[in-house]
C-alpha cells in the first residue's frame, strides 16, 4: 500500500507540471494582452507597449518562463496583474464561495440522483422507471445557465423567495443566512449533474440486481428495503462514486457559466474574467490548483474503492 | 361627514409631508455593473466600468456641469494670462484627502505630471507645457508654449484624465496602475475594499470638503447621503435586471434594450433611456492598409452603408436609436450637420463606381469585431452583408475583447480594414479619438493635422465651432471611420431611489449618486 502510495504521488507531482507548462505556453500563444484590457479600448500602441515593459511582459517567452519556474519552486505563484495581490490569496478568497456551491449541488446530486437511479432500477421498465428516464434526459439537456436564469426570474424577480445573485462570504460575517443565495445556484447546478448519477445508479443497480446473491438474499427472506440498500446498493456504489466524485471536482472548479449567471465570486467565475483579462498568474495559479484537485479526488476515490470493496488490494 | 372631511385632511396632510420630504442620510446603495474594472486609477484607463465608482473616491481640478462645461471643483479659481500661455491654478483651503492629509500644490504638481507622463489623455496639452510648478501650498502655475483652448476641458475629463492623488501615492506609483490599497482620494466616499469578482466597496468620507455652489452634473455641491456604496459585478444581463425587481441591487447600468418590455410599468422600477449623451457606434478604418489606404475604397464603403437596418440590428426598437452624423448629438453645443449629407447614402451603385475608379480587385476586406460586444457584433453582420453586395470580398473575423484591442491597436502589423466599436459622448472635439494620429485607424494627414492644431490653439469658442465644422466636412471626405447613428443605453432603478436620474439624466451613461438617496 505504501509503494503505491509513493508511486500514485510522483505520478501526480508530474501530472500537476504538464499542465502548469501546457497552460503557459498556451496563455502565451493566445493573442492579447493585459496592458491593452487595463488601458481600455482607447489606448495607443505606445501606452500599451510602455505598460507591457513596466510589467515585464515584453520579455521572450522563455526568460519569463524561466522566472516563473524559479518562482514557483519557491512556492511563489505571483502576484495577479490586476490586483497586485499574491496569487493564492486570490484563489483562496474565491474558493469558499466554490466550496459551498460545490457541496449544496452535491447534496442535490446526490439526494435526486442516486434515490432516482435506485427506484428506477428497482422498477425496471415500469412508468416510474420511464418517468424518471425522462426527467433525467431532461436534466441532461437543459443548459444549466438557462435553468439557472428561469429559477432566478421566478424565485427572486417574481415570488421574491430567495435572492437572485451574488454572495456574501458566510465565514467572514459568520451570518449562515448567507448560504441561500447559494440555494438556485446549487439547484440549477446539482440538477443538471444529478442527471448523470441518476442514469449511472441506474445501470450499475439493474446489473447487480440480477446477480445470484441478490436471489440468494430474498430467498433468505429478507426485506426488498435490506436487500436493495445494503447488499445490492453497496456492490453497485463503485462507479456511482467515481461519477460522484469527478461531478464534485467539476463543481467545485468548473462551475464557470452558473458562477458568471449569478454573479457569484467563485473560482470558475475567476477563471473566466482571468482568461478575457489576460491576468496570466492567476491563470496559472487556477490551472495548478485545479490540477491538484483532480488529482486527490481521483487517489483518493481509488482509495475510496478498497473501503467499498474488501476485494480490492493496492501494491 | 365630518368623518370623510378628516379623512380628507390626514390624505391632504400625507401627500403634503410627502411632497416636501427632503434627502435622507443613510443606508447602503448597491449598484450592479456589467463588468468589473481593470483599475480605478483614471489616468491609467478609460473604461467607463472604472469610471462608475472611481468618480466617487478622487476629484479633479475641474468637474463638468450638466452642460459639459468645465467648472472649478478643487480649484477657489484660476487665471490665465493675457497671452494664453500662463496658467495659475488657486487651491482650496482645508481640502482633506482620505488619509488625513490636506491637499496642497506638490500633490497637484506630482499628479499632473505623472499625468502628463502615463496618462492616455495627457498628449495634446502635455507637448504644450514648458513648466509646472508649486509657486506656494495652495498655488500651481503651469507654462504653455502656446495656447490651449481645452484646458479646462482635459483637466476636467475623467476618462484617462488627471485625477489628483497624494504625492507619495504618485511616486510610489509611478507607471504603474495604482494599487487598490493606496486608493487615496478627496471625494465624498473613501474607497474600503474591492472583492475581486465581486464587489467594490466605498463608505462616506466624513471629512470631505464640499463646494457650496449648486449642484449641475458632476460639478457644484456634493453630499454623500449613502453611509454605503457598494459596486457589485454582475455580468450576466438578465441577473442585474432580476437582480433591480427582486431589490437585490438598487440601480443597474446597461440592461439590454430588448428586455424593456419586462420593466416598463412596473411600478417599483424606473427604466432610463439614456438619449443624453448617447453611445456612438462607430466603424474604424485602417486608413494605413493598402486596401482601405486609398480613399476611393473608403469612400464606396462610406456609399454602400445604409444605416437603418445596421442600427435596428444592433438597438433593436428604434426608441433607443436615432439616425444621426454627427460626432456630437443634437443638443450639444459641437453638433453640426456639416459634411453630413454623405451620411446614410445607401446607394450601391455609387458604391460600385467608386470601386471600379479605385481598381478594386478583389482583395479581401477584413472585418474585425469582438464577439461580446453584442450590438457591435450584430451590426458587423448587416454592413459585411452590404459590402458583400457591392462587390467587397468581405472576410469577417470574430475574436473575444482582448485579441479584438490587441489586433486592432497592432500598428507595425495591422491585420484588418475595419473594425467595429463604439465611443462615449466626451465634452469637446479635441478630445474625439480618431483626431489623435495614434489612435487605431491612424488617421493622419496634413489638412487634418492643421486643422487639429487650430482647434487646439483657439479660444474664442465661435470660431472653434467653424474649425470644427471644416474637421466634419473633411471626415465625410476622407472617411477615416464611419459613424452609424446615436444609441441609447437602457438603465434601471429602484423607484424608492432619489435624486440621481431625475435631475441629472444626461450624466446617465457614467451615473454618479453623490446628492442621491433612498426613501
Amino acid at each position: 500500500m505504501f509503494s503505491y502510495i509513493v508511486r500514485r504521488a510522483a505520478g501526480m507531482v508530474v501530472s500537476v507540471l504538464l499542465v502548469v507548462t501546457i497552460t503557459f505556453v498556451l496563455m502565451q500563444l493566445i493573442p492579447g494582452d493585459p496592458s491593452s484590457v487595463l488601458l481600455g479600448p482607447n489606448a495607443t500602441p505606445e501606452q500599451i507597449e510602455g505598460l507591457k515593459r513596466t510589467w515585464g511582459l515584453d520579455q521572450p517567452i522563455w526568460v519569463q518562463f524561466y522566472k516563473y519556474f524559479a518562482n514557483f519552486f519557491h512556492g511563489n505563484l505571483g502576484e495577479s496583474i490586476f490586483f497586485r495581490q499574491p496569487v493564492l490569496r486570490i484563489i483562496g478568497q474565491r474558493a469558499e464561495t466554490s466550496i459551498f456551491l460545490g457541496i449544496m449541488a452535491l447534496m442535490v446530486v446526490v439526494g435526486l440522483g442516486v434515490p432516482a437511479g435506485v427506484i428506477a432500477a428497482v422498477r425496471p421498465n415500469s412508468w416510474v422507471d420511464n418517468s424518471l428516464l425522462l426527467l433525467a434526459l431532461a436534466g441532461a439537456s437543459i443548459p444549466s445557465f438557462w435553468l439557472g436564469l428561469m429559477l432566478m426570474v421566478l424565485f427572486a424577480g417574481k415570488l421574491h423567495l430567495l435572492p437572485s445573485s451574488g454572495y456574501t462570504s458566510v465565514i467572514a460575517t459568520g451570518n449562515i443566512a448567507n448560504l441561500k443565495n447559494l440555494v438556485l445556484p446549487a439547484f440549477a447546478l446539482g440538477f443538471v449533474n444529478a442527471a448523470l448519477v441518476a442514469r449511472t445508479a441506474r445501470s450499475s443497480m439493474l446489473d447487480v440486481l440480477r446477480v445470484d446473491y441478490i436471489t440468494t438474499a430474498r430467498a433468505k427472506g429478507l426485506r426488498d428495503s435490506v436487500v436493495i440498500l445494503k447488499h445490492a446498493l453497496r456492490n453497485a456504489a463503485i462507479p456511482i462514486t467515481t461519477v460522484i466524485s469527478f461531478t464534485f471536482a467539476s463543481l467545485i472548479s468548473g462551475a464557470v457559466v452558473t458562477e458568471n449567471v449569478f454573479a457569484l465570486p467563485g473560482v470558475g467565475s475567476l477563471i473566466v474574467q482571468s482568461v478575457l483579462k489576460r491576468d496570466y498568474p492567476v491563470i496559472q495559479g487556477i490551472m495548478l490548483v485545479v490540477a491538484v484537485l483532480y488529482v486527490v479526488i481521483n487517489f483518493v476515490t481509488d482509495l475510496t474503492y478498497a473501503f467499498l470493496d474488501p476485494r480490492i488490494r493496492y501494491r | 361627514m365630518w368623518h370623510k372631511l378628516g379623512l380628507l385632511c390626514v390624505l391632504f396632510l400625507g401627500i403634503a409631508v410627502a411632497a416636501v420630504a427632503g434627502p435622507k442620510s443613510g443606508g447602503v446603495l448597491r449598484v450592479a455593473l456589467a463588468s468589473e474594472p481593470g483599475t480605478l486609477d483614471m489616468q491609467l484607463t478609460t473604461g467607463v466600468a472604472a469610471s462608475i465608482p472611481a468618480r466617487h473616491v478622487f476629484e479633479g481640478l475641474f468637474a463638468f456641469d450638466e452642460n459639459y462645461t468645465p467648472r472649478p471643483m478643487l480649484l477657489e479659481d484660476w487665471e490665465l494670462s493675457a497671452d494664453g500661455k500662463t496658467v495659475t491654478f488657486y487651491l482650496r483651503r482645508r481640502v482633506l484627502f482620505h488619509n488625513g492629509k490636506e491637499l496642497v500644490a506638490e500633490d497637484v504638481v506630482a499628479s499632473l505630471e505623472r499625468w502628463g507622463k502615463y496618462g492616455l489623455t495627457s498628449k495634446a496639452l502635455w507637448n504644450h507645457v514648458q513648466k509646472l510648478e508649486a509657486v506656494d501650498d495652495y498655488t500651481v502655475v503651469m507654462v504653455l508654449d502656446q495656447p490651449f483652448a481645452p484646458l479646462e476641458t482635459y483637466l476636467a475629463n475623467i476618462y484617462g484624465g488627471p485625477r489628483i492623488y497624494p504625492k507619495e501615492v504618485v511616486e510610489a506609483a509611478d507607471a504603474e496602475p495604482i494599487p487598490p490599497e493606496d486608493y487615496v482620494g478627496t471625494g465624498p466616499y473613501k474607497f474600503i475594499e474591492w472583492k475581486a469578482g465581486d464587489y467594490i466597496k466605498l463608505v462616506r468620507f466624513d471629512g470631505y470638503s464640499a463646494r457650496d455652489s449648486a449642484p449641475s452634473g458632476y460639478a457644484g455641491k456634493r453630499v454623500a447621503y449613502f453611509d454605503e456604496l457598494l459596486f457589485y459585478f454582475v455580468p450576466e444581463d438578465n441577473a442585474r435586471l432580476v437582480g433591480v425587481q427582486a431589490g437585490t441591487y438598487d440601480y443597474a447600468v446597461n440592461i439590454p434594450n430588448d428586455l424593456y418590455p419586462n420593466v416598463e410599468g412596473d411600478p417599483n422600477l424606473v427604466p432610463i433611456i439614456v438619449d443624453h449623451p448617447p453611445v456612438y457606434p462607430v466603424a474604424l478604418i485602417n486608413t494605413i492598409s493598402p486596401l482601405t489606404g486609398k480613399m476611393k475604397i473608403r469612400q464606396a464603403i462610406l456609399a454602400a452603408i445604409d444605416m437603418e437596418p445596421l442600427m435596428l440590428a444592433g438597438y433593436g426598437d428604434p426608441k433607443f436609436w436615432k439616425l444621426n452624423g454627427s460626432y456630437f448629438a443634437p443638443g450639444i453645443r459641437w453638433y453640426t450637420t456639416a459634411g453630413t449629407e454623405a451620411y446614410d447614402q445607401a446607394d450601391p451603385e455609387e458604391a460600385k463606381r467608386l470601386l471600379k475608379e479605385a481598381g478594386y480587385n478583389g482583395e479581401p476586406l477584413r472585418i474585425i469585431v469582438a464577439g461580446d460586444m453584442t450590438a457591435q457584433y450584430n451590426q458587423s453582420l448587416v454592413v459585411a452583408d452590404q459590402l458583400k453586395k457591392v462587390g467587397f470580398n468581405v472576410d469577417l473575423q470574430v475574436y473575444d475583447k482582448a485579441t479584438f484591442f490587441a489586433r486592432r491597436n497592432n500598428r507595425e502589423n495591422p491585420e484588418w480594414e475595419l473594425a467595429f466599436t463604439f465611443f462615449y459622448t466626451i465634452p469637446d472635439p479635441s478630445l474625439v479619438l480618431p483626431l489623435n494620429p495614434k489612435y487605431a485607424g491612424w488617421w493622419d494627414t496634413p489638412q487634418k493635422r492643421i486643422l487639429v492644431e487650430v482647434l487646439n490653439q483657439i479660444t474664442d469658442f465661435k470660431v472653434r465651432y467653424k474649425v470644427w465644422e471644416a474637421i466634419m466636412e473633411l471626415w465625410y471626405i476622407e472617411v477615416p471611420t464611419i459613424k452609424f447613428g446615436d444609441a441609447f443605453q437602457l438603465h434601471l432603478k429602484r423607484a424608492d431611489l432619489k435624486g440621481y436620474g431625475t435631475d441629472y439624466i444626461n450624466m446617465g451613461a457614467a451615473p454618479y449618486f453623490w446628492n442621491s438617496w433612498k426613501e
